[in-house]
């Protein structure tokens, strides 16, 4: 006998002992995926970072490249230009005996010759200023006189141009150090300069240098034309690349956040089922016990008050199974096969099983399922489970009568299917309502809170919403809204 | 003679229960309240039923269904557990169980199965 007490005693340390270390591991496995979760970057900081970089790295690009264009564009134009002026000078030359001409001065100044070239290049449009090099720096022709014997032997774009080198030079007035710039007009900013070497007739030498200024006001017209253009587009074309990657990320990290989150469910849900199982199966065992020595004392009571508290005992253990049950099958990982589930029929299943208790508590029930629904998709188990756990919450909410009102109908054009479970019960308090579907939340005291989670994971596992509204003291409405199908 | 059933639970008070309401209906209950002292049992006592937990201190139940079934006894052996899970239910039928119970089980029913089984204590 005395062994017989020892060891369930010594049996329950062990299970104390039992229960601890899971705990403990419990403890260290929330530790863990929290320091886990830390490590992974936030969706919302990688959007910012990206926003910043991208805009930065975008904006670089675009300028450089409409710069680079715009240069580009700048010189090929002007160079275009220069060759045309040159070679309209080289060929007027070319008829007039160059070598000649440079050979004696006096020539110069005539009006016949080569002097009438001189006038002729003064009559280019645009063109400012001309002179005329001789191969010693001299000016020998100027359409300004005062210039005229002047030797400039520090410039090296003469000097280029005296070895046969073409010339070209952007400048703006303001920024001139050259003391021949002293000509140009008000209003005149830019100009091209441009030296051009005089060949002789059989080419073999460059007998002379024109240099001449232009302010070329449609080329330059063109020129800024091109470049507000070339900006335009780059400007155009980064916005839209930017507004582009950036809705593309932004898209990216909110899926990211769903997927976390529902990641961070499904983790939970799994540590929640592995708890609950353990809990489950621990508690079945003792309940099996103390079931069975109530159905034993049940035979052997004989006075009509002690049959009735064995059956109570009988009862209430009987409650705690079917909770574990649930519990159980609220932990049940989810089961791929479906079948067509008719919910106007269970819906009116499981209100049968509740008729005696809603007659008991004057609750009265109504039921307008229109006709010829589609069936849903789904585990008739789990939906009359489902069923039976929201007409529980709304039987239990209504101790002192009140009417239980159900329908249904599709909606959405035949693409939804909506059932609406209304009570007239205490209602939620309006603190709860965003609680009550979330695991484990109850505000009664029987029970483990687990019916409306179960209700919405059900729901969710068949593609449903759930929606709750409630005013305290007038009753909840759940609307349950599941996709027809094939619809 | 008594159709005789062997009980092997380490719950002792569950054991206990069983044997006590089963007595009472005409059958010859023996408890063994781990899996090896069950096997022991078995051999010596040569039961026509064995009502198995599934969680057991030292060998566990499917193990001892094999051995069981491996002396090519034709006792029912009916599979008792806490879990309620499917698997397991499976993993019995097919270890050679004839039926699963799972707790906390009604004695009753537990009774009406026993007197519903087929050649029961034709032994």
């Amino acid at each position: 006998m005395a062994q017989e007490s020892n060891r369930p005693e010594s049996s329950q340390h062990a299970g104390s002992g039992d229960g601890a270390a899971p705990r403990t591991q419990a403890t260290d496995g929330t530790g863990d995926a929290s320091r886990h979760m830390r490590e992974v970057p936030k969706p919302t900081n990688l959007v910012r970072s990206f926003a910043l970089l991208s805009l930065i790295s975008i904006s670089v690009i675009c300028c450089v490249a409409a710069l680079l264009l715009s240069r580009f564009m700048e010189r090929a134009l002007v160079q275009r230009d220069a060759i045309v002026t040159a070679e309209l000078i080289q060929s007027i030359a070319e008829h007039e005996e160059p070598d000649l001409a440079f050979d004696r001065p006096e020539l110069l100044s005539d009006e016949e010759g080569l002097g009438e070239l001189f006038i002729h290049i003064t009559k280019i449009p645009d063109v400012l200023r001309a002179n005329v090099f001789a191969p010693d720096r001299s000016i020998v022709w100027s359409n300004d006189l005062a210039l005229v014997g002047r030797r400039f032997v520090d410039n090296d774009e003469l000097e280029e141009a005296l070895r046969g080198q073409m010339v070209v030079e952007l400048g703006k007035v303001a920024k001139s150090t050259k003391n021949e710039h002293a000509f140009f007009k008000d209003g005149v900013t830019d100009f091209v300069e441009n030296y051009v070497p005089i060949w002789a007739h059989d080419h073999s030498m460059v007998v002379g240098v024109v240099e001449i200024y232009r302010a070329p006001t449609a080329l330059f017209e063109t020129i800024r034309g091109g470049t507000w253009l070339v900006w335009s587009i780059a400007l155009a074309s980064g916005v839209f690349l930017y507004t582009t990657l950036f809705w593309v990320v932004h898209r990216a990290a909110s899926v990211m956040r769903r997927q976390h989150a529902l990641l961070v469910e499904s983790e939970t849900m799994v540590a929640v089922g592995e708890m609950a199982t353990a809990v489950a199966h621990g508690i079945r065992n003792p309940l099996a016990s103390i079931r069975s020595s109530a159905e034993l004392a049940l035979e052997e009571e004989t006075t009509e008050i002690g049959r009735e508290a064995t059956r109570d005992v009988i009862l209430e253990v009987d409650r705690i199974g079917q909770w574990l049950r649930e519990m159980l099958l609220f932990a049940r990982p989810e089961r791929g096969e479906l079948f067509e589930v008719d919910l106007g029929d269970t819906v009116r299943r499981s209100l049968d099983n509740f008729e005696r208790t809603m007659a008991r508590q004057h609750i009265r029930s109504q039921v307008h399922i229109a006709d010829a629904l589609p069936p849903v998709k789904g585990d008739a188990q789990l939906l009359t489970q489902m069923f039976n756990s929201i007409i529980a919450n709304a039987v239990e909410a209504m101790p002192n009568g009140g009417s239980l009102d159900v329908r249904a109908a599709l909606c959405r054009e035949g693409k939804e299917l909506e059932m609406t479970l209304s009570d007239t019960g205490t209602g939620i308090p309006r603190a709860h309502l965003d609680q009550v579907l979330k695991p484990f939340f109850t505000s009664k005291r029987s029970g483990l809170g687990i019916g409306l989670q179960l209700v919405k994971r059900i729901v969710e596992r068949h593609g449903g919403r759930i929606m709750l509204s409630s005013v305290e003291g007038q009753g909840t409405t759940v609307t349950l809204t599941y996709p027809v199908p094939g619809a | 003679m008594l159709p005789r059933v062997l009980v092997i639970d380490d719950e002792i008070r569950l054991a206990k229960n069983i044997r006590v309401y089963l007595s009472r209906y005409e059958f010859d209950v023996q408890v063994a309240n781990s899996g090896l002292e069950g096997l022991e049992i078995f051999a010596a006592f040569q039961p026509d039923i064995v009502l198995l937990d599934f969680k057991l201190p030292d060998i566990d139940g499917l193990e001892v269904l094999g051995r069981l079934r491996a002396t090519g006894t034709k006792a029912h052996i009916i599979l008792m557990t806490g879990q309620g899970s499917t698997e397991v239910a499976v993993a019995a039928m097919k270890a050679g169980a004839c039926d699963y119970l799972s707790k906390p089980l009604v004695l009753k029913d537990l009774k009406n199965l026993l007197e519903a089984l087929p050649g029961k204590g034709s032994h």
